[in-house]
C-alpha cells in the first residue's frame, strides 16, 4: 500500500524534444491512476521512469518516504506488467512466479505457498506445470500478473497490458484486473491508448499529448469538463464535433473553437446551428449515431439514444443547450462559458 | 494417380542414386578394410567384406604404430575426442560471452569491435598460422593439449549466430528480469542460456565436427606422437613405403572408418536440436 508521486519529471531522448515534459503526479493509496494518450506521448516513458527502466532527466520519484531516484528495479518494490507479458518461455508457470522470490532468497516453502495463493486467485492452479508457449492469451496474462501479484509490491505498473487480446477476452480482463485491484487495494498505474479501458477501470484518468499532462481528472469529470481542445476531441466515441464559432452568435472574441458531444445535438433546444442533412446512418441497438453536414458544408455527428425513425438524405434543424457547448482559445485552453 | 506414382518413382530414383553416390565409397572403404594388406595389394579394392574384420580392427586399436611406433588408434581416437569436444565447448563458452557483452553492455566502440571479430573470417587459419605457431611455442604450448584447443577456440561464426539469437530475444524478457532481481550474471545463466539450448548444440554439431577434422594445426603443433590424432593418423600409415615394406591399406582403411563413427554419432545424437536451432528458436 502506497503513495506514488512524481514532481517534475522531466526525460528527453534526443536534444531538443522532450519525451516526457515537467510532469507531476500524484498517486493515492490504493488508487487505480490510468495514463492516456496517443501513441509517442510520453505515457509509457513515464511508467518505464516509476519501473526504473529508465532514468529520468530531472525531478523525483518517490514511494511513500522513500525517494527512488538512483534505486534499481529489483529493489523499488514495483511490479510490471508487460504488453507482450514477456513471460521466460523456457520456465513453467510456476517458475516464472516463484522467480523474482527465488533471486529474493525467499525460503522454498514460502515460495510455494505464495505462488499457489496467486494461482488460486487468477485460477491458473491447474495451468502451475506448463510453459508460456502452451497457455492461451488470457491464461499468459494471467501468468503476467501472477508474476506480479507474489512479489506483494508496493505498486502495480501496466503498460497496455490488454492490446494483444481479442475484443471479448480484453472486456473480461478488464473487469478482472479491475476486481483483483480493489480486492488487494494496491495502488496501481495502468498505461493505456484505449480509452474505454481507462475510463471503465481508472480511478481516475491522466490525458497526456506531446510528453505534457494536458488533465487529471475522473472519467466522468474529463469526460464532461475537457480542459483542453485535445482532451475534449480524444475522449469520447465518436469524436466530439468541432465547430465554428461563427455559428454561434454571442460568444466571447477569443473563443476560436466550439466543440460539442454528438450526444447534445438535439431536434430542439436554445441554439440553432442550421439546416442538417443526413449521409450515414449507424444502428447500433441502444444508440443511433446519425453522420451528416450542415448547410454550410459543416459535418457534424449525432448520437441519438434507441431506434429512430430516420433515413438518409433527410433534413432537419439541429438545436443544442448553450450550457453544453465549450469553448477554446487559439491556445487550446477552455474558455469559461458565459451561458452556463 | 498414374502420373503421381511416376513422379514418386523418379523422386525416389533420384534420392537412391544419391546415397549410392555417398555410401559406396564408404562401403568399399569398410569392406577393404576387413581384407590383409596382401590380399588388397593383390587383388585392388574389395566390395564384399572379408574375414579379417575383427583382426584388423583389434590390432590397429590396440598396436602400438606410428612413427616412433607408440600410439595405437584407441589413443587417437582419444586425443581427436579431446580435440573436437574442447574445440566445440570452446568456441560456444567464448562466443557466447563475447555475444551477450556486444548485445547486452554498451561499452564504447562495442559494435565496430563486433565488426572487427566479424572480419576475422577473412582470416582463416592457415593464413594466421604462422603468427599462431610463433605464439603458441613462446607460451610454450607446443606438444599440449591446451596448446591444440585454445588458440582455435575465437570463433567470428559462433559470436555472430549468438549476437543475431540475443538480439532476437525481447527487450521485455530482459526487463522483466531486471525487475525480478536478477543481475547481469543470472541473467545469464537462468534467461539466456536455457534459451540458447538449441543454438547451442546446432553449434556444437558444426563446431565438433570442425574440431575433428583439424589437419595442419595439429600436425604443426605437436611433435610428439602422443597427440596424434585419428585423422593425421590416417596418412601415417604411408610411412611405410619409405622402409620399403608392404603399405598397410587395411590398418588405412579401418582408421578411416573408425574416424568417421564419432562424428556419425554425435550427429545423430544432436540431429533433432540441430535442425531446430537452425530453423527456429522457441521463444
Amino acid at each position: 500500500m502506497a503513495t506514488l508521486i512524481l514532481s517534475d519529471i522531466c526525460k528527453s531522448f534526443q536534444a531538443g524534444s522532450r519525451a516526457v515534459d515537467s510532469v507531476s503526479i500524484e498517486v493515492g493509496d490504493g488508487e487505480f491512476l490510468a495514463l492516456l494518450g496517443p501513441s509517442g506521448c510520453g505515457k509509457s516513458t513515464l511508467l518505464r521512469m516509476i519501473a526504473g527502466l529508465e532514468v529520468q532527466d530531472s525531478g523525483s520519484i518517490a514511494l511513500d518516504q522513500d525517494v527512488l531516484d538512483g534505486v534499481p528495479p529489483a529493489k523499488r518494490d514495483v511490479a510490471m506488467v508487460f504488453q507482450n507479458y514477456a513471460l521466460y518461455p523456457h520456465m513453467t508457470v510456476f517458475g516464472n512466479m516463484a522467480y523474482a522470490l527465488k533471486n529474493r532468497k525467499v525460503p522454498k516453502e514460502s515460495i510455494r505457498q505464495r505462488v499457489l495463493e496467486a494461482a488460486e486467485l487468477l485460477r491458473l492452479t491447474d495451468y502451475l506445470d506448463r510453459k508460456p508457449m502452451q497457455l492461451s492469451g488470457g491464461q499468459r496474462q494471467r501468468v503476467a500478473m501472477g508474476r506480479a501479484l507474489v512479489r506483494e509490491p508496493r505498486i502495480f505498473l501496466f503498460d497496455e497490458p490488454l492490446s494483444n487480446l481479442d475484443a471479448s477476452l480484453r472486456a473480461t480482463m478488464r473487469l478482472e484486473i479491475r476486481q483483483l485491484q480493489r480486492r488487494l487495494g494496491i495502488t496501481s498505474v495502468f498505461v493505456t491508448h484505449d480509452q474505454i479501458e481507462a475510463m471503465t477501470m481508472a480511478d481516475r484518468l491522466v490525458v497526456m499529448n506531446q510528453g505534457r499532462v494536458e488533465q487529471i481528472g475522473t472519467p466522468l469529470d474529463v469526460y464532461r469538463n475537457p480542459q483542453t481542445s485535445f482532451v475534449a476531441g480524444f475522449i469520447g466515441s465518436p469524436a466530439i464535433n468541432r465547430l465554428d464559432p461563427a455559428l454561434i452568435p454571442g460568444l466571447p472574441s477569443e473563443c476560436v473553437e466550439v466543440c460539442i458531444r454528438p450526444e447534445h445535438l438535439q431536434e430542439t433546444g436554445e441554439v440553432d446551428l442550421g439546416l442538417f442533412t443526413i449521409d450515414l446512418i449507424e444502428e447500433l441497438g441502444s444508440e443511433t449515431i446519425v453522420y451528416g453536414a450542415l448547410s454550410g458544408g459543416h459535418a457534424l455527428t449525432i448520437r441519438i439514444e434507441g431506434v429512430h425513425t430516420k433515413s438518409i438524405g433527410d433534413t432537419f434543424n439541429v438545436y443544442c443547450e448553450a450550457k453544453d457547448l465549450l469553448l477554446f482559445d487559439h491556445a487550446g485552453a477552455r474558455l469559461a462559458n458565459t451561458a452556463s | 494417380m498414374n502420373r503421381l506414382h511416376r513422379y514418386q518413382l523418379a523422386d525416389h530414383a533420384i534420392l537412391i542414386l544419391g546415397i549410392l553416390f555417398l555410401v559406396t565409397p564408404l562401403w568399399v572403404v569398410f569392406a577393404s578394410s576387413t581384407y590383409p594388406a596382401e590380399y588388397l595389394i593383390r587383388h585392388g579394392l574389395q566390395v564384399i567384406p572379408g574375414d579379417q574384420l575383427v583382426e584388423t580392427y583389434w590390432s590397429v586399436l590396440t598396436e602400438k604404430k606410428g612413427f616412433t611406433e607408440q600410439i595405437t588408434a584407441a589413443r587417437m581416437l582419444l586425443n581427436s575426442m579431446i580435440l573436437g569436444v574442447g574445440f566445440a565447448i570452446g568456441k560456444i563458452a567464448i562466443s557466447m560471452t563475447a555475444a551477450y557483452a556486444i548485445v547486452y553492455f554498451r561499452f564504447p566502440l562495442g559494435t565496430f569491435l563486433f565488426w572487427v571479430i566479424f572480419s576475422t573470417l577473412l582470416l582463416p587459419l592457415e593464413v594466421r598460422i604462422i603468427p599462431s605457431y610463433k605464439v603458441v611455442a613462446d607460451l610454450g604450448l607446443l606438444n599440449s593439449y591446451t596448446g591444440l584447443i585454445v588458440p582455435l577456440i575465437a570463433s567470428a561464426t559462433g559470436t555472430f549466430f549468438f549476437r543475431q539469437f540475443f538480439r532476437s530475444v525481447p527487450e521485455e524478457v530482459l526487463e522483466a528480469a531486471k525487475l525480478d532481481g536478477a543481475g547481469p550474471i543470472k541473467f545469464f545463466i537462468d534467461i539466456l542460456m536455457p534459451l540458447s539450448k538449441t543454438m547451442m548444440a546446432a553449434l556444437f554439431i558444426i563446431m565438433f565436427v570442425v574440431g575433428w577434422n583439424q589437419y595442419l594445426w595439429p600436425l604443426l603443433m605437436t611433435t610428439n606422437d602422443d597427440y596424434v590424432t585419428i585423422v593425421y593418423g590416417i596418412k601415417q600409415v604411408m610411412q611405410n613405403l619409405d622402409e620399403s615394406r608392404i603399405p598397410e591399406y587395411n590398418r588405412g582403411f579401418a582408421l578411416a572408418v573408425l574416424a568417421l563413427l564419432p562424428p556419425i554419432g554425435i550427429v545423430l545424437i544432436f540431429q533433432k536440436m540441430f535442425i531446430k536451432g537452425l530453423l527456429e528458436s522457441d521463444k
